[in-house]
């Protein structure tokens, strides 16, 4: 699917050059888009980041959402669209970028709009690739490399931080207190409403094991996204607990998070909440959560 | 008029409990007690029993004293306390409605009770004050019983009484999804199903505690129905003239159903057919007497309740299956079982 897409928006886009750009659109040949719209979160925030403000025609309405959104305040006086071609067809954008799924996009190729889908990111590197592919479509290759050149730093310095003692000291030293199991690393799951986790293959994963965890969900063979039972991650003890709360409303699947099982086994060990939006998107705001994490990781010694 | 209590009435005899009443009764009450331990030895957490009986008082390891205490007793208790509520409304309805197809979710009261919740729930309220939770469930149960009196009549027959129940079910059950569609969270879309058919998975202490003093209350005054629904069996006006306040009678039934019933749906959901099924099961072992029937409905309906709970949680499937998918696999063909039975006596 996603490769298949980015040859169909590459196939598109030769198309679209070879027949005339957008139809209303004053197109010179050779300059990079003006009028960008973006249909889906993810590259909702990545052009935020990367195109000159001016160059935004309309980003997803999520990306307003302060709960899911690390850019909702940049937001202010754009277009907001819910992801329909007619909504999008009047602002007459020369570029539509959207996320792997989702086929408001397809009405809007037909015409001649050109289309550039992002991959969904699943890790570290295919943040990098997104940043580069869609800094590289509008225009704007040096802000792209910069960004990707600083979030790379920032991780370095994470990673540079005190990790996990060798096996050595931890057997020299007299244990005072509760300390991570004997093993590579710690445990930690992340547990989102509904007690949702992410498994082996995510944004979250790799979050997790650049801090220096592992991650429980993946241990019990989760891939993706799904559900753990409670009961199972009390009794598996993980050395660290997660919450990630998305938003403040009221359900049953957000109130599971306050379930006083969880309270109760998150005032035993180092805790967290920190919101879902981190892990939804691939963007350099993931550094953001990684250090936290990292900092819960050092507390553990 | 639906004459079958009646009939059954005169058939078993008017007598005072016999031996025999009581002994089922124990029985009941045993088969409810041995559900309840059973429920907490089910779960994804392999615990046997000694561990577990340690760790409800406290001692044994961190992860199970958290596991049986906080997450499988609620659950037990919450299955036994609802199924008692289930089972005893539906006798107590089934007995002043003189209607065999009567149950707290046929006649709407579980629908309404749930809407209720769902506007306490989601807008937020119930974040603010606990207790609104289960004073929506109620809420919404009182009006659904109003609403099916006032629709069905004053002497309807049972089938009207049950076509009355169902429009309100239906009615509550489009603003139940109407209500979770405008909510802001945006996980309240897929709860209707919670709502709708009930469920028991990851309810905490803090659920029962919420509803259970409004349930005793409930049971209290349901189970106080029994000598005036022994003399309603007679016909209205015998039990008049015998004495019995029938408008009094009345205030109780709305409130002993509203209370429990609210209470139960606003931290379960709206759990259908344990009310219909139960006092049919236990009327030939105790008798038709409402008297002995409440009781008894109330333990079976317990027993059934933490029956079908431990099997959502023993079927192997990949999200827990709703306990009310099980109350409907076994209450919804028992239903057309007894509308086949009852085809000439109910209209």
């Amino acid at each position: 699917m996603t490769g298949g897409g980015r040859g169909l928006g590459g196939a598109l886009l030769i198309a679209a050059i070879w027949f005339g750009a957008a139809p209303a659109a004053p197109v010179i040949a050779g300059a990079p888009p003006q009028r960008i719209a973006s249909l889906h979160l993810c590259t909702d925030q990545l052009t935020i980041m990367l195109a000159p403000r001016d160059h935004i025609v309309s980003v997803s309405y999520v990306a307003a959402n302060p709960d899911v959104s690390a850019v909702a305040p940049l937001t202010k006086g754009l277009h907001l669209n819910h992801g329909r071609a007619e909504e999008i067809l009047p602002l007459r954008p020369d570029l539509v970028v959207t996320g792997p799924y989702g086929g408001a996009d397809r009405p809007l190729a037909r015409i001649g709009i050109p289309v550039l889908r992002l991959d969904e990111a699943r890790d570290l590197d295919s943040i990098r690739r997104n940043i580069r592919v869609l800094a590289a479509r509008i225009g704007q290759q040096e802000k792209g490399a910069s960004m990707i050149a600083a979030f790379d730093r920032r991780l370095a310095a994470l990673s540079n931080a005190p990790r996990e003692s060798p096996r050595a000291d931890q057997q020299q030293t007299a244990p005072t207190g509760p300390r991570p199991h004997q093993r590579q690393r710690p445990s930690a799951v992340i547990l989102r409403a509904n007690f949702y986790s992410w498994g082996a293959g995510t944004l979250a994963d790799e979050a997790l094991r650049v801090a220096g965890f592992s991650n429980l969900a993946a241990e019990w063979g989760l891939a993706d996204s799904g559900t753990l039972a409670l009961e199972s991650v009390i009794a598996r003890a993980p050395d660290a607990l997660i919450l990630a709360r998305a938003g403040g409303h009221a359900s049953l699947a957000s109130d599971l998070l306050n379930h006083p099982a969880l309270r109760r086994l998150g005032a035993g060990r180092p805790s967290l909440t920190l919101a879902t939006g981190h892990f939804v998107c691939g963007t350099p705001a993931i550094a953001d959560a990684i250090a936290t994490l990292a900092q819960l990781r050092r507390g553990l010694k | 008029m639906i004459r079958d209590a009646e009939y059954e009435a005169r058939e078993e005899g008017g007598g005072p409990p016999g031996k025999r009443g009581w002994r089922i009764s124990a029985a009941l009450a045993i088969l409810a007690l041995l559900a309840f331990a059973a429920g907490l030895t089910v779960g994804p957490a392999a615990l046997d029993p000694a561990t577990i009986l340690a760790a409800l008082f406290g001692s044994g390891g961190d992860a199970a004293v958290l596991i049986v205490q906080e997450i499988r007793l609620p659950r037990a208790l919450l299955g036994l306390t609802i199924g008692a509520t289930l089972g005893l409304a539906g006798a107590a309805l089934q007995g002043y409605l003189r209607n065999p197809l009567a149950e707290p979710g046929l006649i709407g009261v579980s629908g309404m009770a749930a809407l209720g919740a769902v506007l306490t729930l989601y807008s937020g309220l119930a974040g603010l004050f606990a207790l609104a939770l289960p004073l929506g469930g109620m809420a919404g149960a009182a009006i659904a019983i109003i609403a099916v009196q006032l629709l069905a009549g004053r002497d309807a027959s049972a089938l009207t009484l049950i076509l009355a129940g169902i429009a309100v079910t239906s009615f509550a059950g489009a603003l139940t999804a109407l209500a979770l569609n405008f909510a802001p969270s945006p996980f309240a879309a897929l709860e209707i199903v919670v709502w709708l058919l009930g469920s028991l998975a990851n309810r905490s202490i803090e659920h029962v505690y919420l509803s259970l003093p409004f349930m005793v209350v409930g049971w209290v005054l349901l189970l106080s129905l029994g000598r005036p629904l022994d003399a309603l069996t007679l016909g209205e006006d015998t039990a008049r003239t015998l004495g019995f306040p029938l408008g009094r009678v009345r205030t109780r039934l709305v409130l002993g159903v509203a209370l429990s019933v609210g209470a139960a749906t606003s931290v379960a959901g709206a759990i259908g057919f344990v009310g219909l099924v139960v006092p049919h099961l236990v009327r030939p072992l105790v008798g038709a007497r409402p008297s002995h029937l409440l009781p008894a409905s109330a333990l079976a309906g317990a027993a059934l309740t933490l029956a079908a709970d431990m099997a959502a949680r023993a079927i192997p499937t990949g999200q827990e299956i709703k306990l009310g998918v099980l109350t409907a696999l076994i209450g919804a063909p028992f239903f057309l079982l007894l509308v086949l039975r009852n085809r000439g006596r109910l209209s």
